[in-house]
Order: structure tokens, then sequence, then C-alpha cells
């Protein structure tokens, strides 16, 4: 028998998405003061009319919401998959107010882009938009790589118990430290280091190549927001290609793959365990597969003759490769450039690394390097019993963290998302198929958009279909959350309407 | 204060350690210096096998 939700569950649901919602709506005063330093008084406003609506809507629940009801492990996925469906509504506010959208679908697209750390867009006129709102889409994207609840969880939520299950429904599992709350918050220690670190080279690089200090410093700011949270938004339409630097690429790609790390490695290795870094299944797997993306685009290149020499090949090869695999979503070449030069086999070697992505619990998306190298292990696993004696008991080792064994319910688990993800891949595909894109096309956009990535060829743009932009919006969220709390919100759905 | 501590026993405090932030940051770094340099071996090695 399915049972119908309870008036006090809606509550619990109600106060903690308006929780988040709150957060939002304070993390609108930073670029509504970027716009007031700049004069920007049209974008400031825009801002003003976002922060009232969330403070509002946070209010409300606050007042109508309260409850002494603990959150329940349902509950907890439901406002994880949630919040981030009201997050985008109202953090698009500002956005569509811009009048540099087409509709208001165009904006919860970019936003949900920017919280999702996809970076694909639908903004026009990207070079003339203010500063205020440039500022917003890189900070939005810098907070969804942290994950929004983990900006909850840091600032507005006390006690941990009911914390925890929202944070694991944001598809992150790993406790950095014995409390969550504290997890949360030495992963923004972490990022605000390599904040600091990673802006101040940029800014460096910046001036030297031309910009004035407060342009180069905002460039470097909004870049390594981009990076860090492997979400691909840059300032300017040209990406990073706008810089023609290879010490700024080097810099940005580096922050890129640093930033798709699982933040418990970051914390093992800042707290003496060096070694993690050539034992962790994830960086191994990553390593790997990365290898073989590039072979893969690196032949395409080759067998098309795109580029005359090795620093050539190498310069733009690994740049897309990295942030394809590490599902940031800069680039150095025009979005066209891949149909029209690269060809139909480099664009399946980015594909491929678009699809694994990077590490789990860190700022990446995609299927992940830690699933890939379970599976691999699995495999080698099934291969031993075949080939070894009836009676023997094969045993496969992993390592993250600390070092485990591999079982059963870990691998159909795992098998279980790659399945899903495969499965959101494919329907993006065949709906972009449907309204007459090429094949290798419309997978490519697909994939970057379920995997959180942002390359595009061209698909992507504000003259799609409608339908695709939507499938676009739920493949990234899908992506995003890891489907398990999406799965709980469609459950909760389907007893509201036919539970008892 | 030690150079390596318990992953359990931590507190935030503990990373007050400023040569462990930058001991952890050049490792790092230098596992992305490895990846590039893997990346320019594959840049040099495939083209020379397919032509």
């Amino acid at each position: 028998m399915i049972v119908r939700p309870r008036l006090t569950d809606f509550k619990v649901i109600g106060l903690y998405c308006g929780k988040i919602i709150i957060g939002v709506g304070l993390l609108m005063i930073v670029p509504l003061i970027v716009s007031l330093a700049f004069g920007e008084w049209n974008a400031a406003i825009d801002f003003l009319v976002g922060i009232a609506v969330c403070l509002v809507i946070g209010l409300f629940t606050e007042v109508f919401c309260q409850t002494t009801r603990d959150l329940t492990w349902a509950h907890g996925l439901v406002v994880a998959s949630f919040s981030w469906i009201l997050a985008t509504a109202v953090g698009a506010i500002p956005h569509w107010l811009s009048g540099h959208f087409g509709s208001y679908i165009d904006a919860m697209f970019d936003i949900m882009s920017g919280y999702t750390t996809t970076g694909l867009f639908l903004l026009q006129d990207l070079d003339h938009v203010s500063n205020g709102l440039n500022m917003w889409r890189h900070l939005l994207t810098y907070a969804g790589g942290q994950g929004i609840i983990v900006i909850a969880l840091t600032f507005l939520i006390r006690g941990t118990a009911g914390a925890y299950k929202i944070y694991v429904g944001e598809g992150k599992d790993e406790r950095l430290l014995p409390n969550v709350i504290q997890t949360a918050r030495a992963i923004w220690l972490i990022s605000l280091t390599y904040l600091v670190v990673g802006s101040a080279a940029l800014w460096a690089v910046g001036m030297n190549l031309g910009q004035s200090p407060v342009r180069a410093f905002f460039h470097a700011i909004w870049v390594f927001m981009g990076a860090w949270s492997t979400g691909g938004f840059a300032p300017q339409s040209y990406n990073i290609l706008y810089y023609h630097s290879l010490i700024y690429e080097i810099i940005a790609i580096a922050i890129c793959i640093i930033g798709s790390f699982n933040f418990a490695l970051h914390w093992a290795i800042w707290t003496g365990k060096k070694s993690e870094i050539r034992k962790n299944i994830e960086i191994i797997s990553f390593f790997i597969t990365m290898t073989v993306a590039m072979l893969i685009t690196t032949a395409g290149l080759t067998k098309l003759g795109v580029y005359p020499d090795v620093v050539s090949v190498f310069r733009k090869m690994f740049f897309q490769v990295a942030s394809g695999h590490t599902t940031t979503g800069f680039s150095t070449v025009y979005s066209r450039t891949f149909v029209v030069q690269w060809g139909a086999l480099a664009m399946l070697g980015i594909t491929l690394a678009m699809a694994i992505g990077a590490s789990a619990c860190s700022t990446a998306g995609g299927i992940k390097g830690i699933r890939v190298g379970l599976i691999f292990k699995a495999m080698s696993q099934a291969i031993r019993r075949l080939i070894s004696p009836e009676s023997s008991y094969v045993v496969k080792k992993w390592h993250h963290i600390t070092t485990r064994i591999l079982d059963e319910p870990a691998t159909y688990s795992v098998m279980m998302i790659v399945i899903f993800y495969i499965m959101t891949y494919a329907v993006g595909a065949i709906v972009g198929v449907f309204y007459g894109y090429e094949p290798v096309q419309a997978l490519f956009d697909s994939v970057s958009a379920g995997s959180n990535t942002g390359l595009s060829c061209g698909v992507t743009s504000p003259a799609m279909p409608v339908l695709m932009k939507i499938v676009y919006i739920i493949e990234m969220w899908a992506g995003r959350l890891e489907f398990m709390s999406l799965f709980a919100l469609g459950g909760y759905i389907i007893a509201l309407l036919r539970g008892r | 204060m030690p150079a390596k501590f318990r992953l359990n026993h931590l507190n935030l405090k503990d990373l007050r350690n400023y040569r462990l932030y930058f001991s952890g940051i050049l490792v790092e770094v230098l596992a992305v210096l490895l990846l590039m340099g893997i990346g320019y071996l594959i840049a040099w090695v495939v083209p020379r096998l397919i032509r």
C-alpha cells in the first residue's frame, strides 16, 4: 500500500526548501554589491527584485511550515531534488529581467546550467552583459559546484541529523569529518584556499596580457569560479580562446583538473596522506580513461591533418579532452570547429571523456571515475572467477581513502547508476535526432548536458526547440543529483496521487 | 604541530598549518603536470604511428 504524504511531511519539506531559497537570496547580495560598485543601476534593481522574492518565499515557509518533526531519508531526498527546481525558478529572476534572454525557459536553462556546473548557455550578447550579471552567473556556478545544500548546511541549517540526509540527496555521500556540517565547512575551506591561489595566478597573467588591474581581477575571479566548479562559464563569448594565451590556458585547465578531484582526496592529501594520490581508484581511473580519450581524439585530429605540429595538437587536444573529462566545458576552439574541422572520431573521443566525467563528491559530473574503476574491477573479478577452480573464493580490493573489498551490492548500485546515465544521454540524443540534428552532434550535446560538461558543437542555442531546452534542463538536473533524489521526488508525487 | 594527522581525529583548527596547505597543493599540481606530460607524449607519438 502506498501511503499518502501528510501535511506535516509537506511542512518539513517546505521548511528546508525555504531555508535553501533564503540562501539563494543572500547569495544575490554579492552581485548586487558589484552592480552598485560599477553604477549598474538596472542590474542592481534586478537583483533587489530577486532578493525580495527569495526572502518573501523564505519567510512564508518559516511562518507556515514550522514543525518540530524530524527529517526522514525520504524528506531529505525530496528536499534535495525539489529545492534545485525552486532555486532555479527564483534564481532566474535577475537573468530574465536583464533582457538578455528570449524567454523565461532560456533564463532557467542558464540558471540550471550554472547550479549544475554544466556551462551550456542560451544568454544572448554575452560580451555586453553587466558586471553584476556576470558575477551572478559565475557565483552560482561556484556555489552550485560546492552544492547548494552545502551552502545551506554551512550557514543556515542547525543540527546534523537532518542535514546529512539532504547532503546525501544532493549526490555527495562522503564525510570528510565525522560531523556533516564540519564536512561542509571543510569543503568551503579547500575551495576558498584554491580561490585565492588560482585567482591570484590568473590575475597576474591577465595584467601581463594587457588587461587593466580591475578587469583582470574580475576576469580572474570569474574564470577561476568557472574552472574550479568545473562549470565552464566565462565572461566572454569566445570563452578561454578570448585570452589567446598558453599560460592562461595551462593555469585554467590545471584548476579544472584539480577542481575535479574528490573533496575527500583533497582532504586526505592536505592532511598528510600524500600517497593517496597514486593509490586512489578515482585518480587511477581518471588517468587511464583520460589517456584513452586523448588517444582517440589525437587519432581523429591526425587523420584529418587539422593541426600542423606537436605543440598545436597538444595545446588544443589536451585542453578540450581535459575540459570534457573534468566536465568543465571551457573551450579554446569555436563550437562549430568540432563539426567542420575536428570530425566525428575526435568528437567521439571527447564525448567519451564527457560521459565518464571525473570524481564523485567533487564539483564534476558524469558517470564518475570511481564507478568506471569499480566496473573494471568487477569485470576482472568475474574473469578470475571463471578461470579459477570452483572451490576458490576470488576477492577484489579497491582503494579510496581506505582499502575496501568489492562486494556485489556495491557493484549492483554502480551498474544501476551507470545505466541511468546512459539512458539519460540516449534520451537527449534521440530528441536531438528527432529535431533533425546529426546523430554525432546530437549525442555530443546531450552527453554534455547530462554529464554537466558544457561543451557544445553548436546544437545548444537560443534557436533550439523548446522541448530540447526542457530535456536538457532535466538532463542537467538528473545528472547532477545522480537520480536517487529524483526518484524520491517522483515517488512522492505518485504517493500524493495514488496513496491512501 | 605534527605533519600527519589521523583523519578521524581532525578538526578545522588543524588546517591552520600552512605547510600542509602548500605541500598538498604542490602534490596536486604535480599530478596535473604528469597528466600534461602524458598528453604531450600522445600528441608526439600518435601522429608518427598513423602517418
